[in-house]
């Protein structure tokens, strides 16, 4: 039964994943990355219930607070970036290169 | 029993204590004493203590043995004088960022203690957060949004990594404790593919943190578009959190399985050399010069890894702290000058020697001391690295090595040669104040004077690794 969570969530990390390195905007890449912490909860529970401990539960809920603390500092940066820009593709980011 | 983790809380209230200060609108230079005194008064305590290292602390959540005891020593001490560069170069026009800096040392401090994958989680993401805002510490510069902006997207994405590789390795051991998941690994029962998985993905994570090739992407950006003092922190102190969580994991707890992951990090170490030295040669900005430069150091560092066979034989260990702790030296030094005079390009120093010649030649030495040319200090820890390296006979990983410091030296001969040999394009002398004076003079005192009496260095290295393994 447990394997089908880890499935599940290899598919969703693949998603995140594949969605930052392809995808061009900026709030959609966010997005990604909050689908790839996601999916890491969602593994981390069901390997909790496995293991038949809470460190699994405890481990993802600090990883949500933190994850909610991460993401308030990107779109912190993205508002400020499209003040300057307006813009979010990435591929308009190309001061710095080389 | 002492609290021997008291120098950790002296920085967490002195940063909290900041931020109360500038809440109360206290005049600016309040905070920068404050914060000196809190990091000159955890050095002492630190220096006090002695070492327990099998101690635990925290339900076995922190572990404070030799691995913290060095790295929180280099950390606190490159932290006194990024402080004393921020306040010479940098004018904190808005607040907090003597707060930012000492939670981010907090961070990296508490990272090198962790003997739990959610601990290590949590101070990575404790001093990541507070170095993108670092980054864009001057917002209305586009250049430093941008350089914020890919460098929080690739942290997120390593940390993203880092939480399912933990969630792959909890499902195997049952446990976030790494001696726990290292018992796992030596029961005889053969290793449950999870658990490779995620060791590879923790690995991955940390190789973005570290900047090994092919994971260095966000290095040149962040360190260019990042104020130049901020790029200093960045170069020396994460690097040394980042080593240094590596370390503990690879070569403490999933030591057992060095020969899954002995290939891996050879491939990476060579990709890493030839990757950030080839680089390095093309680039007309010093800034994304050194930042190459520090990957291609990353490069060398990784060598220790690989040459590390059992722990009878712990000299590829004591060359790698010494190499991290001199290499922070000149790197320090070396990015001071550019945040000191406010330099970047090539085209700035040309004729840098005839304008101001004290300043030209110590960042000379420094950066001669970064190619590893005798006497300095980078030569010796050069040295030490790869003769540990030969004497586990690693040939080809030496002769790869040493073909990449020569290529090496074109570049920062390229430097010298635009600050004493080519005509100057005017401007005037430039001076730089006394904080900023203090720190380039310690650092030129120490790459000189480790580099003729490595002695001290290594005793200190040598005491506090003992019991470590």
């Amino acid at each position: 039964m447990i394997t089908e969570y880890f499935i599940l969530s290899g598919i969703l990390f693949t998603i995140g994943v594949l969605g930052v390195l392809v995808r061009k905007n900026l709030i959609v890449i966010l997005m990604s990355l909050e689908i790839m912490m996601a999916s890491s909860h969602l593994a981390l529970v069901a390997a909790g219930n496995l293991a038949q401990n809470l460190s699994g539960q405890i481990f993802a809920l600090f990883s949500i607070a933190v994850a909610a603390a991460e993401v308030a500092i990107g779109l912190a940066l993205v508002v400020i970036i499209y003040k300057k820009k307006q813009t979010t593709n990435v591929d308009r980011f190309n001061i710095l290169q080389g | 029993m002492s609290m021997i983790y008291l120098p950790l809380i002296v920085i967490a209230a002195c940063a909290f204590g900041i931020l109360l200060c500038e809440g109360w609108r206290l005049q600016k230079n309040v905070s920068f004493f404050l914060g000196l005194l809190a990091l000159i008064a955890s050095l002492a305590l630190l220096l006090n203590q002695e070492i327990q290292p099998h101690l635990t602390f925290f339900s076995h959540s922190l572990k404070l043995d030799g691995i913290w005891y060095v790295s929180t020593f280099f950390l606190i001490i490159i932290s006194i004088f990024i402080f004393l560069l921020s306040h010479a170069s940098l004018k904190p026009t808005k607040k907090e960022y003597f707060f930012f800096v000492l939670i981010a040392l907090l961070g990296m401090s508490l990272i090198s203690a962790s003997n739990h994958l959610l601990m290590i989680f949590l101070s990575l993401e404790l001093f990541s957060l507070c170095l993108y805002v670092l980054v864009t510490y001057n917002v209305s510069d586009v250049r430093a949004n941008e350089a914020a902006m890919k460098y929080f997207i690739l942290g997120a994405f390593a940390a993203g990594f880092f939480v399912f590789g933990t969630a792959l390795i909890y499902a195997v051991s049952g446990s976030f404790v790494l001696s726990d998941i290292g018992e796992v690994i030596l029961a005889p029962s053969g290793y449950h593919p999870y658990l490779l998985m995620g060791v590879s993905l923790l690995f991955v994570s940390l190789a973005f943190k570290v900047a090994a090739v092919p994971f260095h992407m966000w290095v040149p950006d962040a360190y260019e578009g990042a104020p130049s003092v901020v790029t200093s922190f960045m170069a020396t102190a994460v690097k040394i959190a980042a080593f240094s969580v590596l370390f503990r994991l690879f070569l403490t707890c999933f030591l057992p399985l060095k020969t899954y992951w002995h290939t891996s990090f050879f491939v990476l170490c060579i990709a890493t050399m030839v990757v950030g030295n080839v680089a390095a040669l093309m680039q007309e900005n010093l800034k994304r010069m050194l930042a190459y430069s520090a990957i291609a150091h990353s490069g060398y560092l990784l060598i220790a890894f690989i040459s590390f066979q059992n722990i009878s034989d712990l000299a590829p260990l004591h060359a790698f702290w010494f190499y991290l702790a001199v290499y922070s030296v000149m790197n320090l030094g070396a990015f001071g000058v550019l945040a000191a005079t406010g330099y970047e390009t090539l085209k700035d120093f040309q004729g840098f020697g005839y304008r101001s010649a004290v300043l030209a030649l110590l960042f000379s030495v420094f950066l001669m001391s970064l190619a590893g040319i005798p006497p300095t200090a980078g030569f010796l820890s050069k040295f030490y690295l790869f003769s540990a390296a030969i004497a586990s006979k690693q040939y080809i990983l030496v002769v790869i090595a040493l073909i990449n410091a020569f290529i090496s030296v074109y570049y920062y001969l390229k430097v010298l040669i635009a600050m004493y040999m080519s005509e100057s394009i005017g401007g005037e002398k430039v001076s730089i104040s006394l904080p900023a004076q203090v720190t380039l003079g310690v650092m030129f005192a120490l790459t000189i004077y480790l580099g003729l009496q490595p002695g001290i260095l290594n005793d200190f290295i040598q005491n506090a690794m003992r019991g470590v393994f």
